[in-house]
């Protein structure tokens, strides 16, 4: 079935169309993006159940873009009246004007910015799904959460939470300028079984996810997961440090995923360029990694949670090659960032929600696959370790440098798998070395999406990233 | 147009929900982002959020519930549909029987006039600053910053804001309170002939002296222009790492999530109410840690918590013995515990030594992570040095790159805190914190 768009934005759009006929004769730049997207969490564990209609992308509001000699201005709001458009438009001017006198006390200068284009275009997408969150049977969806809950607790004795999170957002957006009119439809749904064991005070917690531009229909797939997530757990609870030093490793795809993510695909997001945060700026057309790594970016990569129709600030979703057999070749870039930069934008415009600032944001971040086995990468080594389990990473587009937290490792030595594992795995470096290093690379290509990026410490939106294993040499603490 | 909330308060009545709750923010927020210091966008945002919870007596002492926020702009009509879907969905999440927080919770709450708008005792003159003066203060400071030719801000956002939020449930709980806060996104480069570099913070504050925000600033300058000096991490393996920046702050929330009731319910913390967790009696440092209802310049004063549990001065952990659990309504009434919150702020005592003292044996310094990370159920620690200073045998060296790991359950014995204490964001916490006997992982020799 489709995923019907949003009757409430349909009933608001002649009069936010209005809004922006009204903002047009004061402002030389208008547009307006407008969110309504329900959706539904449901928590399983041991000891308690949830169930909530809140979920990182739940919105309904909307936000007004404005530009006056060369200065963007936004305005955010979720309660407004639609049969007095006139008064909306009068309370947004006054708000903006209040907040430009007092940059004028302030004696504020402006980095201006030229007119963004407003060419014609019509949109309408409704992607297929096969349950809709809002429709959805919680009551069948929470008896499939607590089978696959249970089986993770009846794997060991050493198990004390086996907790399902599942979650699913149907997002509709319109976007609406003087010429261009943009609604779209989706839904994307994600879960996690994250399974805990416990010995002599000691935690140790280990996952598996399922993710995609689909239904609640998929959490039941993690039905067939969480046995190896639990029996992960139990074994995590013999693992030992990480002997610090340089070896070679094998990147699962999770892990693979997350080193395309803090490696290039913050630093290639072009909004950094123009603030001259980026050194990948510096190395357009430069090698940066060997001739086993492309990688692509966008939200057509992949129907993932992120495989939207048009961005937050209207432009059409895109596939842009970041990296093509280790030579950097483009970046991702947001309207206003493309417009300072003299550059296209790449549907990479995106806000945590219609409260926040749009900014240059990943969608889809992918290694392409190449035709190495597994079997044949594990044998190359003579000492070193299969990293699976992706925890958490952070971006250094200013000085290239990785930090990606993994889970475990699986200990290879003499082209063998000991049995041995190491956790946590602290991998850090520098990102060409990194990517220079890679020689192999396999047919997988597996992408998630679950979780969320942030941009620094804040602007939390959702993105997904994976590819295929890849071998590597990198320095694990 | 009618409220939301009597629309929500009516289809309940139709409903006949006997037990609910209502929580309702609303934010008025102004926003600048600056290039260097050229205004690159100005934001305003002004949202209200209404959410409503709906429980259902399931018998054999167990109650469902379910919760959704209410979307501005709802017609009647809808609402009474989705309450009455949350209801059907009760059914689905049902946990054992607790009661929510009732008016007698909040006794002491009417005599501090909490609904004249006053958020706590130190709240009262914060909070009649307006959004636009709170901005004002910090677009000002910010023009007035010690920078150099070679050390300068790259980029900065400002985010001021005034909070109002309400809490009312079927009990006749009703309680609001207002409040102001501020955040920034700091970005600081220095440069010499060679390169250039950048240090990133992410402060918040309740309100903010344009001094104090010109101290932390200056402070971040000087760092930027250290790292450009800053040579290869050595290969230290186990080495006294020393935190003086908000990083500290992830080593005691290690601390707080173990005391936290849902992670004692559902097993995930064995930290038992009067029994030391330093079993052996070999800690360095007898460590008290205690929730604080108001912190001066903490952006998040406030009287009651998002359940309406009222937020007070309680100690959790007295010299390592575990006092009190907190947490939410639902994990701390399975406890026991009636009269438990949500922490907001918190204290870590501070030591007995001085931090001058502590700094006399060889350690590692390290005031810029990439991220750094204490994952809060397994206490694994992990950190990429992006500045550092390492000092032995009375040099120092600054050192950038490799990393900072270790296991917090098992370097605890080891930690050491300076008696001065220094707030950052919602925790008082000691000025030096040393973890003894961490793993470090060089790029040099």
């Amino acid at each position: 079935m489709k995923a019907k768009f949003s009757e409430y934005l349909d009933s608001i759009a002649e009069p936010m169309k209005n809004l922006v006929q009204i903002l047009s004769r004061k402002y030389d730049y208008v547009s307006l993006l407008s969110t309504d997207s329900p959706g539904l969490t449901l928590l399983c564990t041991r000891t308690g159940k949830k169930v909530s209609h809140h979920t990182m992308t739940t919105e309904r509001g909307n936000v007004i873009r404005v530009a006056k000699d060369g200065l963007y201005s936004e305005f955010s709001f979720n309660e407004f009246d639609p049969d007095n458009i006139p008064a909306l438009a009068e309370r947004i001017t006054a708000e903006l004007d209040s907040q430009i006198e007092l940059l004028k006390i302030t004696g504020t200068s402006v980095y201006e910015t030229g007119v963004l284009s407003d060419e014609k275009k019509e949109l309408f997408v409704e992607k297929e799904t096969e349950i809709l969150p809002e429709k959805a049977d919680t009551g069948e969806l929470m008896e499939i959460l607590q089978q696959i809950s249970q089986k993770g607790l009846e794997t060991s004795g050493e198990i004390v939470e086996s907790m399902v999170r599942a979650q699913s957002t149907h997002i509709s957006k319109m976007f609406i300028t003087p010429n261009r009119f943009l609604r779209q439809s989706y839904v994307y749904s994600e879960a996690m079984a994250a399974v805990v064991a416990a010995r002599d005070g000691m935690n140790r917690m280990a996952y598996e996810v399922v993710s995609g531009c689909r239904g609640p229909e998929m959490f039941k797939d993690l039905l067939e997961k969480v046995s190896d997530a639990a029996a992960t757990a139990v074994a995590m609870l013999d693992a030992e440090p990480a002997p610090a030093g340089t070896y070679d490793i094998i990147t699962a795809p999770d892990v693979t995923g997350l080193i395309a993510h803090e490696a290039f695909g913050h630093g290639v997001e072009m909004d950094m360029f123009v603030k001259h945060r980026a050194i990948a700026a510096d190395h357009m057309g430069q090698r940066v990694g060997s001739d086993k790594v492309t990688m692509h970016e966008g939200a057509l990569c992949d129907e993932s949670v992120t495989a939207f129709a048009f961005d937050d600030e209207g432009t059409l979703a895109g596939d842009v090659t970041e990296i093509d057999k280790g030579i950097l070749k483009a970046g991702i870039c947001d309207a206003l960032a493309a417009k300072r930069l003299g550059t296209e934008p790449t549907g990479n415009g995106k806000r945590q929600n219609f409260a926040h600032k749009a900014y240059t944001r990943m969608t889809n971040t992918v290694f392409d696959s190449g035709r190495d086995s597994l079997e044949d990468m594990i044998k190359s080594i003579d000492c070193g370790y299969l990293l699976k389990g992706m925890d958490s990473g952070m971006e250094d587009p200013k000085h290239w440098g990785i930090q990606c937290i993994v889970s475990r490792g699986y200990e290879i030595r003499n082209g063998k798998l000991t049995g041995k594992m190491i956790a946590p795995v602290v991998l850090t470096g520098f990102v060409p070395e990194l990517l220079k290093s890679v020689t192999m690379a396999s047919p997988d290509r597996i992408i998630e999406g679950n979780g969320g990026c942030g941009k620094g410490h804040k602007e939390w939106v959702k993105v997904a990233d994976g590819g295929p294993y890849l071998k590597a040499r990198a320095r694990l603490g | 147009m009618s409220d939301i909330i009597e629309n929500i308060q009516s289809a309940l009545k139709e409903l006949k929900v006997s037990t609910w709750e209502i929580s309702d923010t609303t934010t008025d927020q102004w926003e600048f982002y600056f290039i260097k210091h050229r205004l690159d966008q100005n934001r305003a945002v002004r949202t209200r959020h209404t959410e409503v919870t709906v429980y259902r007596d399931m018998g054999e002492g167990m109650l469902g519930s379910a919760s959704m926020e209410i979307p501005q702009g709802s017609f009647p009509k809808e609402i009474k549909e989705n309450i009455a879907g949350l209801l059907e969905e009760a059914a689905y999440a049902v946990n054992p029987q607790y009661k929510l927080h009732g008016p007698e919770d909040q006794a002491e709450y009417s005599d501090e006039k909490g609904k004249d708008g006053i958020s706590g005792e130190s709240g009262a003159a914060e909070n009649q600053i307006s959004v636009k003066e709170l901005a004002g203060t910090l677009i000002e400071a910010m023009n007035d910053l010690p920078e150099t030719s070679t050390e300068y801000m790259n980029s900065y956002e400002i985010f001021a804001r005034k909070v109002s939020r309400k809490y009312m449930n079927s009990l006749g709980l009703d309680l609001e309170e207002t409040y102001p806060g501020a955040t920034m996104e700091l970005v600081v480069n220095a440069r010499d002939e060679n390169r250039e570099i950048e240090l990133y913070r992410l402060p918040s504050f309740g309100s903010c002296s344009a001094e104090e925000l010109k101290e932390y600033v200056g402070q971040l300058l000087e760092f930027g222009k250290d790292r450009l000096k800053a040579e290869p991490t050595p290969e230290l393996g186990k080495a006294t790492l020393l935190l003086s920046t908000e990083d500290a702050c992830r080593v005691y929330e290690y601390f707080l999530s173990q005391m936290n009731a849902a992670n004692v319910y559902r097993n995930l913390s064995t930290w038992e109410i009067g029994r030391s967790i330093d079993k052996e009696g070999t800690f360095i440092q007898p460590l008290t840690i205690r929730q604080m209802k108001n912190l001066e310049g903490s952006p998040e004063n406030h009287l009651f918590d998002g359940e309406g549990g009222k937020v007070k001065e309680r100690v959790l952990l007295e010299k390592n013995v575990p006092r009190r659990y907190w947490g939410s309504r639902q994990y701390c009434s399975y406890l026991g515990i009636e009269d438990g919150s949500e922490v907001y702020n918190y204290q870590v005592e501070g030591g007995t030594r001085t931090s001058e003292e502590l700094r006399e044996e060889d350690y590692l310094e390290v005031v810029e992570f990439s991220s750094f990370e204490v994952d809060p159920l397994t206490g694994d620690i992990a950190g990429e040095i992006r500045l550092g200073y390492w000092h032995h045998q009375g040099q120092t060296d600054i050192v950038s790159g490799g990393s900072v790991s270790g296991s917090l359950p098992q370097l605890m014995e080891g930690l050491a805190v300076s008696s001065e204490e220094k707030r950052f964001g919602t925790a008082l916490i000691p000025e030096v914190t040393m973890i003894h006997n961490i793993t470090v992982t060089g790029i040099g020799k």
